[in-house]
């Protein structure tokens, strides 16, 4: 996954006709196509919402209201690498809270925010399923339990120079 | 099949809901996500009512009855359920009651008083989390939905518009426009629509209360005041009074005791469009028939600005179809300002021109740059039925209490094809009076003037008409069979426009209006709405027309004078430097690069 900067209407529409090889346009395909734009841009705009509008012969505000609805699909730009704390309740009362703390203050950003050099976004998920290994945490695809705040802290450190 | 209500035996047909079931009987059920306007959505949870053998309390406005079902409607866990559903949807809903706009007219303050609230166990929203949204029609206060989602259906079924969608999940879910981009860049018509539905205070029209006063009370000011066709027929509902009352007389004085220097109506300028768009019409007919231009056919109406909007942003390509009339208010406005102005020897840079109008897509129309052929703004305020209702109490006037009075000349005198224009269909009414009657010397060939097929409340409406024995100078549309197509509602307009676009449309001449029912369903009337409120308004539309003297806009003596002093003759130049204007290609969302 890359994240682009500016993303043209030129590269929607390939990218979407790439995608659109391969899978076809029922209604019940929107989030998967959603989610492959997601795979290659980061994020969903508003060109992406229009055009995928078109193609699926779905209101383009449709399309916007469906991904707000997803955590995983998300549709304001946010950095390289994704951190998302999981809130809920086993989580929480391992203190995921601290680990929020932890995190905040080694990548400079409050929760729900990104760094000024689009590396890191930091986000709140409802339950990833690894209660019995709580807290945890998902850096994009991958998965980080049993955290501490020293832990997490360190593994974030990781990140910085990749 | 029998089901039972509280023990009493009901009659039901397969498909129906239990709300409409125990509607039926007579039996209340409490709603608020639920409107007879639009599709079922059942996330209030209001109606909750109990169902022996259910494990859950049921939605009753989307449960369906089956074959001896047996319902509770006032079970203790019914009442508790709901009083507990009001308590949460106060508890996230901000601000206070008295200084709402919707004070009185609340859909969750009723049902407080009626369940009885007098706590919140749960704690109040305390401050704005989201910002007011101001557009020169309506305003949308976030902070006050309570997320029944009756203005996204609203736009979505009713307009097929889609300005606004829930947005987010859980908590954080909030009405939006498409990335947050605002109305004013997305394709909104600003028909006020969703405004009509509302529950509560959080969607109004963008208020000129104000700023009428201030004119009004400015002693170099001269207002003058237009009043739309549809107000009248709907004006008393805020006084209490039945829907489809007639109150024309008694909002002239009203109007008169606000202090306005002269009362005229839209109406004046209804007809005057009649005389406009019908020589324009046969202009294109002949263009069309005779020249064989393409794209002047079928000719769409241009009255409503909501309709104008959502011509201008979903079918852009289309636009050389629109009549260039301006609507009659916007008529009304450079005529106020020029023609009146000399007459009585006022300078119009001292006039105000204010329109009462039963819409909020008007405020936007006066609010275009090139609405002012004048040289001064045309239209200066728009006030909504509602808004005229408000400063009359203000004022201490109560219109049951009014006297009868006759509009002001020479803008107050009118025939009864123009106050059909405030139904669907009266356009296209007053229209074929007119323009048969040109073009053959006879009056239409329908009983009583009544054209029928084109009235009623069917979204989409066709008729035919066929033209014999014309005047020499019309020979061209011999025998020609003129047809008709009248829409109300912008899906309905979709309807149409997407044959029109396809090419399949047999139609020369089509009338569209952006609410359902017409005017009198427009998005500045009272609130509530529902078709058999606006069923009663259209009745009162129609009584007033057949009140009338003159019944057709050519024979209107003002129009005749205006024409001879001033304008020389239908579609003169002059007639186009004030009273035509031409139309903007826009997109659906302007921000999109």
């Amino acid at each position: 996954m890359t994240v682009s900067s500016k993303i043209s209407k030129k590269e929607v529409i390939n990218e979407l006709d790439n995608i659109l090889s391969k899978t076809n346009l029922d209604r019940g395909n929107l989030l998967c196509v959603l989610e492959e734009l997601v795979r290659k841009f980061g994020y969903l705009n508003d060109i992406m919402a229009v055009e995928v509008g078109k193609r699926f012969g779905v209101d383009p505000n449709e399309v916007y209201s469906v991904s707000s609805f997803y955590a995983f699909l998300p549709v304001k730009k946010s950095g390289k690498y994704k951190i998302r704390v999981c809130r809920t309740i086993s989580c929480k009362l391992k203190n995921a809270d601290n680990i929020v703390k932890a995190i905040e203050d080694e990548i400079g950003v409050k929760f729900g925010n990104t760094t000024k050099d689009m590396k890191f976004t930091l986000e709140r998920a409802n339950c990833l399923g690894m209660c019995d290994k709580a807290p945890a945490m998902l850096i994009n695809d991958k998965v980080y339990t049993e955290l501490t705040p020293e832990k997490a802290k360190e593994i974030i450190r990781s990140y910085k120079n990749k | 099949m029998d089901i039972h209500i509280n023990g009493k035996k009901c009659k039901a047909v397969q498909g129906e809901t239990i709300l409409e079931v125990a509607g039926k009987n007579g039996i209340r059920i409490p709603t608020l996500c639920y409107h007879s306007d639009l599709c079922l959505a059942g996330n209030c949870r209001i109606c909750v009512v109990d169902v022996d053998g259910a494990r859950t309390l049921q939605t009753a406005c989307t449960a369906m009855a089956s074959n001896g079902m047996k319902i509770w409607t006032n079970t203790p866990r019914v009442i508790k359920a709901r009083k507990m559903n009001i308590q949460l949807l106060l508890g996230s809903h901000f601000g206070e009651c008295y200084t709402c706009p919707r004070n009185n007219n609340c859909e969750l303050l009723k049902l407080a008083e009626e369940y009885g609230i007098e706590e919140l166990p749960f704690p109040k929203k305390g401050k704005r989390t989201r910002e007011l949204e101001i557009t020169p029609s309506l305003t949308r206060d976030p902070d006050k939905c309570i997320m029944c989602g009756r203005c996204v259906r609203t736009c979505e079924e009713l307009q097929g518009v889609h300005a606004v969608k829930p947005v987010g999940r859980s908590n954080d879910v909030h009405i939006d426009t498409f990335f947050g981009q605002g109305l004013m860049h997305t394709s909104c018509t600003m028909c006020g629509q969703c405004i009509n539905r509302c529950p509560t205070g959080a969607l109004y029209e963008t208020s000129c209360v104000q700023p009428v006063w201030d004119a009004l009370a400015d002693p170099d000011k001269y207002v003058v005041v237009q009043t739309a066709p549809a107000v009248r027929a709907a004006l008393g509902e805020e006084f209490g009074m039945e829907p489809g009352t007639r109150v024309t007389g008694q909002m002239v004085a009203g109007l008169r005791k606000l202090g306005f220097n002269k009362v005229f109506d839209t109406q004046f300028t209804a007809d005057l469009t009649i005389m406009e768009e019908g020589t324009e019409f046969i202009t294109r007919l002949k263009r069309t028939l005779v020249d064989k231009e393409k794209g002047l056919l079928p000719m769409t109406t241009s009255c409503s600005p909501g309709w104008i909007k959502y011509i201008e942003h979903f079918y852009p390509d289309l636009l050389t179809h629109v009549s260039t009339c301006k609507s009659p208010q916007q008529m009304f406005g450079p005529l106020a300002k020029t023609y009146f102005a000399e007459k009585e020897g006022i300078n119009p840079s001292k006039m105000i021109t204010v329109s009462i109008m039963p819409c909020v897509a008007k405020k936007y129309e006066a609010e275009r740059p090139e609405m002012n052929a004048s040289g001064y703004k045309d239209v200066d305020y728009v006030l909504t039925t509602r808004e005229l209702a408000k400063m009359m109490k203000m004022a201490g006037l109560d219109l049951k209490d009014m006297p009868i009075e006759e509009y002001d000349n020479p803008f107050g005198i009118s025939t009864g094809a123009a106050v059909i224009f405030g139904a669907t269909g009266g356009v296209m009414e007053a229209a074929l009076r007119t323009v048969y009657e040109i073009v053959t010397g006879r009056e239409v060939p329908f009983k009583n003037l009544e054209i029928t097929p084109v009235r009623g409340m069917e979204d989409v409406k066709e008729a035919g008409i066929t033209i014999e024995g014309v005047k020499e100078e019309y020979k061209f549309l011999e025998g020609a069979k003129v047809k008709v197509a009248v829409a109300h509602s912008l899906s309905a307009a979709k309807k149409v426009m997407d044959k029109v676009r396809s090419g399949e449309a047999e139609y020369h001449f089509i009338e569209i209006m952006a609410c359902p029912g017409g005017c009198l369903g427009g998005g500045g009337q009272p609130v509530p709405t529902s078709p058999e409120i606006r069923k009663a308004r259209a009745r009162a539309i129609y009584q007033e027309d057949e009140a009338m003297t003159i019944r057709k806009s050519h024979e209107n003596p003002a129009i005749k004078k205006l024409y001879e002093d001033f304008l020389e003759k239908p579609n003169s130049h002059k007639a186009h430097e004030l009273l035509h204007t031409h139309y903007l290609k826009r997109k659906r969302f302007d921000k999109v690069k």
